[in-house]
């Protein structure tokens, strides 16, 4: 189970730091196509998932590490 | 011997009730912008273009649940350093008194743009409140509790989210009914939003009389509190990692679940199976009376067969169940499926020539007893101000409303699996110096952002999903937010989660 634990731990850093690249990225294509909703919605999602992916990256380190291995 | 109990006794049912009726009043002032969502959007935002003033609504609703996390941070630290008990007095009075305010804005034909920003304004503030104020109840409640029945206890303040949501339906709907629609949509709506300061006076009032939470007055008297909570609960690696856990393994999750069945449900009923208003808001309040009492029963199992595996077994059959539910409730509300008796097929029209409008009403019958009401707008002469429309309306017959009923109740349900244990959960996670701080933070980013962003991210999926080739768009594609937060939380909480109970004395 640790083994496990740790194994995903790699694909939660992936995931995370895959959405921290992507993201901005693509809001910003969307924002530059100028529809209102667009440009609402797409700079919600960057000022509050950047924050959160960083979380879940960090989430993946720990359990990189082990820190949760003792659960 | 029997005295003490019985006073003990007495005492925790007043913890209960003093924190339960507050956190009551705070949901149904949070959750009656978000019922009220539609009329909202014409007061307060242009009316040129309705999609745009729905989504600058739903984006004032959701700022009010982006925010909570600050108020977390904010009065957890308060509660940390002060004590419970203020500071979740303060942040009723914060709450009852924007509700208030906000039932006073005029709208934007009065007072053009500042009236989006003062709703936007006030509901950061319900936000930050609201924030502040389940950290503090729970807290409150579990530190009264016996290790033994702390997740039975703390399930009644569990059960006020969704009972405030009832209240806020139910005020709505009486107001509505006693006054007329027009009435309503006018200056009606002001109605719900201005009762809450008599509600939230009763509260305070209530919970003036409490005292503070045994185990933070023993730490506090032995100068066990902590002075830096929000350095102590982010930036130690011990206590750090466990946020990450609880957010990532159990309210992510539990806040999907939560939003999908309790408002992402009246939301699809309403706008993608066009039912009307009314019996969209009676079929949720009644799933919520039929599901409400299973907060408590699974809140009492979790103190016997422990938090983690009611919680994912919760989660997993909802990611299960959700996409063949709601392709019931569409087709429920679907005509393509029923049967229409042209006899009684009845057409009226009325001119209302000082305004330029011809409105025509044509009502549709169906063998199984749907009604289907198509009203058409017509400009009468090019110069009339209102908008030429055609809006349609379903009241659903007898059997079809109870199966909706019933198929929005199994969500409920999956909520109360998920929901009912969560305050338990989440208290014994942390020590007491640190607690309202650490717990508060990742609730409320599940439940505020992951569960409360669900209406606003599932109805964009919906929009994107129109295309050229299908402009009616995939009905469903809202539903693989929640479907896929939910999946990722399910493999992490079962895995990385322990099972194990914890001791809070510490």
């Amino acid at each position: 189970m640790n083994i496990l634990k740790k194994l995903l731990g790699f694909l939660w850093l992936a995931g995370g730091i895959a959405g921290i690249g992507y993201l901005p990225f693509h809001a910003a294509q969307k924002i530059a196509e100028g529809k209102q909703e667009d440009i609402v919605f797409w700079s919600i999602m960057v000022f509050i998932f950047i924050p959160i992916l960083l979380g879940f990256s960090l989430f993946g380190w720990y359990a990189i590490k082990g820190e949760y291995e003792e659960l | 011997m029997q005295t003490k109990a019985a006073t003990e006794r007495s005492k925790i049912w007043s913890v209960i009730t003093a924190s339960s009726v507050g956190t009551l009043i705070e949901w149904y002032d949070f959750y009656i912008f978000g019922s009220l969502a539609t009329i909202l959007s014409e007061q307060f935002f242009p009316k040129d273009n309705p999609t745009a003033a729905f989504l600058s609504t739903l984006a004032t609703f959701a700022a009010g649940f982006v925010v909570r996390p600050f108020g977390a941070l904010v009065f957890g630290r308060l509660g940390d350093i002060v004590g419970r008990k203020y500071t979740f007095l303060l942040t009723l009075v914060l709450m009852g008194g924007s509700t208030f305010a906000i039932g006073l804005i005029p709208g934007y034909a009065s007072i053009g743009v500042f009236a989006p920003l003062l709703v936007l304004l006030l509901r950061l503030i319900q936000g930050l409140a609201l924030g502040g104020e389940y950290g503090g109840a729970a807290t409150y409640v579990a530190e009264h509790s016996p290790a033994h029945r702390r997740g039975y206890f703390t399930s009644f303040i569990q059960t006020t989210a969704t009972l405030g949501l009832f209240v806020s339906l139910g005020v709505i709907l009486g107001v509505k009914n006693s006054m007329g629609a027009a009435d309503f949509a006018s200056w009606g709506w002001r109605i719900p939003f201005i009762l809450s300061i008599f509600l939230v006076a009763i509260s305070i009032y209530i919970r003036m009389k409490m005292e503070e939470s045994p185990l933070f007055a023993k730490a506090k008297a032995e100068g066990k509190t902590s002075s830096n909570p929000l350095k102590e609960s982010f930036t130690k690696k011990g206590n750090l990692k466990m946020v990450l856990l609880a957010l990532f393994g159990a309210t992510a999750g539990q806040g999907v679940i939560w939003y999908t069945g309790q408002f992402y449900a009246m939301s699809f009923i309403e706008k993608n199976c066009a039912i009307s208003f009314d019996q969209t808001r009676y079929i949720t309040a009644i799933a919520l009376i039929i599901g409400t009492p299973f907060f408590i029963l699974f809140g009492a199992w979790s103190d016997k067969i422990g938090r983690k595996a009611i919680m994912m077994v919760g989660m997993f059959l909802a990611i299960l169940a959700y996409q063949p539910i709601y392709h019931k409730m569409y087709e429920l509300a679907d005509i393509k499926t029923k049967q229409e008796i042209p006899s009684q097929k009845a057409i009226e029209t009325q001119s209302d020539v000082s305004a330029g409008i011809a409105t025509t009403t044509i009502t549709h019958t169906y063998t199984d007893g749907t009604l289907l009401k198509e009203t058409k707008k017509e400009k009468l002469n090019p110069t009339a101000t209102d908008k030429a429309e055609i809006k349609q309306e379903k009241v659903l017959a007898t059997g079809g409303f109870w199966m909706m009923v019933f198929l929005v109740a199994v969500q409920v349900i999956f909520v109360t699996m998920v929901y009912g244990p969560i305050a338990a959960f989440l208290v014994e996670l942390f020590p007491t110096r640190i607690r309202y701080t650490s717990m508060s933070l990742p609730y409320h980013i599940g439940n505020g952002i992951f569960g409360g962003l669900t209406p606003f991210i599932a109805t964009f999926l919906y929009e994107s999903s129109k295309t050229q080739t299908n402009p009616a768009g995939d009905p469903f594609a809202g539903l693989w937010y929640p479907i896929g937060v939910a999946a990722v939380c399910v493999v992490i909480g079962t895995l990385y989660v322990s099972g194990k109970f914890q001791d809070m004395e510490h």
